[in-house]
């Protein structure tokens, strides 16, 4: 059976994201599947009045069958057939779905074409920090807490982990680089010794931290520190090093707690210098961890290459939280 | 690990000593550089030294960091405290840190005192192919 679509006016991206969550995690419980979406126009608009945008909207298609308009108020309200008690719970908004595609069937309401979508296209980034905002509220409503509101770059020496945090940090960032004194020197002039600080806004003006780690081993400690209860890893190799799919194996341990409870892409960089291991062979090794962990070849001076890997690593966040397998390659 | 160079090892030692013996609260002295490769150490127990080395070398620039960033200067010391003991890191420099521990906790004063005028003449003592000042990257 085809999905219905349900289109809502005057919401928060946080009511919509929770009112997605419902319906997503409900699944089993509903006897349509609905396909949530803001803007547009669905087989039912859902408006919310405490938006006067919204409420004026609703004034001039309440009226209409098709889309059939729902009210979501927190004042009960009269002669108006379909009213959704705010805020959305689970157990308001699952018999009110089932009882309106029920009322859909019996009447023979139109429903079930694709709405047009008439909106700009959304600029990559900003689409990407809104699905962090969406995942990152998912972790606050799980955990009730916002202290866990970041992510970890992690990875070889000079493989670019400052560089993809300089890239898409919304403020200047912090970094702890000193002169380096060992073999690194040859590489580069400076080395990181306890972190780089970066920070992405996100919805509702909440700000996602981004830690990069050093790169030396013997700095581990600062990796394991900084790991705690992060949103998710993205690991940079350096393909110009000796053994590139060990470094992988050797991060893959230093942060296995993380991505067992959470989610890892990997970004391989220098691949014009040293264009062996191929990202096939890094995928093969991921497969000996029995996870799906996507691998990209990434320029961290490019922001479109930062923003591709963590587009990723959000869409894997995204499906962890509604319980799939995050890994399953099999 | 390259071996350091004889002056500036028997600048370390003779430096060391004399730390030890001048201020009877510090137990463990440690020389690192600013990215954690042990140079130097002294101490009146059996206390691990490489790893105080690398983690003295972040907690130095996390220190300078934060004080850059607070627009508050140069960072002469960072002090971490615990109901057992103290451990203070200062510049030497801009080339090496200075680790320094007690578990007497009534000792900061002296502590402080020592280590500043210890780091100053490890400073002295390797001058001039030492530079002196350091700054954090903010």
């Amino acid at each position: 059976m085809e999905p219905l679509y349900l289109s809502t006016e005057g919401m928060t991206d946080a009511e919509q994201m929770l009112l997605s969550m419902i319906v997503s995690f409900a699944s089993d419980q509903l006897t349509r599947t609905w396909t949530i979406q803001q803007g547009g126009t669905g087989d039912v608009v859902m408006y919310d009045i405490s938006n006067p945008r919204a409420r004026l909207a609703w004034e001039r298609s309440r009226t209409l069958t098709h889309p059939i308009p729902v009210v979501l108020s927190e004042d009960p309200i009269r002669d108006v057939p379909w009213v959704l008690q705010k805020p959305v719970r689970t157990q308001r908004l699952i018999p009110f779905l089932n009882g309106l595609s029920d009322w859909m069937a019996q009447h023979g309401a139109p429903s079930s074409a694709p709405p047009a979508i008439d909106r700009p296209p959304e600029d990559p980034f900003s689409a990407l920090k809104q699905r962090l905002g969406a995942v990152a509220l998912t972790r606050l409503t799980q955990e009730g807490t916002l202290h866990d509101l970041k992510l970890i770059i992690s990875g070889s020496v000079a493989a670019g982990k400052s560089t993809a945090i300089r890239t898409i940090s919304d403020i200047p960032p912090i970094n702890t680089d000193v002169p380096a004194t060992d073999s690194v020197s040859i590489l580069k002039a400076r080395t990181t010794v306890a972190l780089d600080y970066g920070e992405l806004t996100i919805t509702d003006g909440k700000k996602l931290r981004l830690y990069g780690t050093p790169g030396q081993r013997r700095f581990d400690f600062m990796s394991k520190i900084l790991g705690r209860g992060a949103l998710g890893l993205v690991v940079l190799i350096d393909n110009r090093v000796e053994n590139p799919l060990a470094e992988l194996d050797y991060y893959a341990a230093v942060f296995a707690d993380l991505i067992n409870q959470s989610a890892m892409v990997v970004g391989v960089t220098h691949r014009d210098q040293a264009p062996e291991p191929s990202l096939d062979r890094y995928e093969r090794r991921l497969e000996t961890f029995h996870k799906s962990w996507p691998v990209f070849p990434v320029d961290p001076r490019k922001k479109s290459d930062v923003v591709a890997m963590l587009d990723a690593l959000v869409t894997m966040l995204e499906h962890s939280r509604r319980g799939y397998a995050v890994t399953g390659r099999k | 690990m390259p071996l350091p160079d004889e002056s500036e090892s028997a600048v370390f030692a003779r430096e060391l000593d004399n730390y030890l013996s001048n201020c009877e609260a510090v137990e463990l002295a440690v020389i690192t550089t600013p990215d954690g490769r042990l140079r130097a150490q002294r101490q009146r127990g059996a206390y691990e030294t490489e790893s105080t080395a690398v983690m003295g070398s972040s907690l130095m620039a996390l220190g300078d960091t934060i004080l850059a960033e607070l627009r508050l200067g140069t960072c002469e010391t960072v002090i971490a405290e615990s109901a057992q003991g103290l451990v203070l890191f200062n510049h030497i420099g801009s080339s090496f840190v200075l680790v320094s521990m007690t578990q007497s906790k009534h000792s900061l004063g002296s502590l402080l005192s020592w280590a500043r005028r210890t780091a100053e003449d490890i400073a002295q003592g390797l001058r001039p192919s030492m530079p002196v000042a350091h700054s954090a990257s903010v």
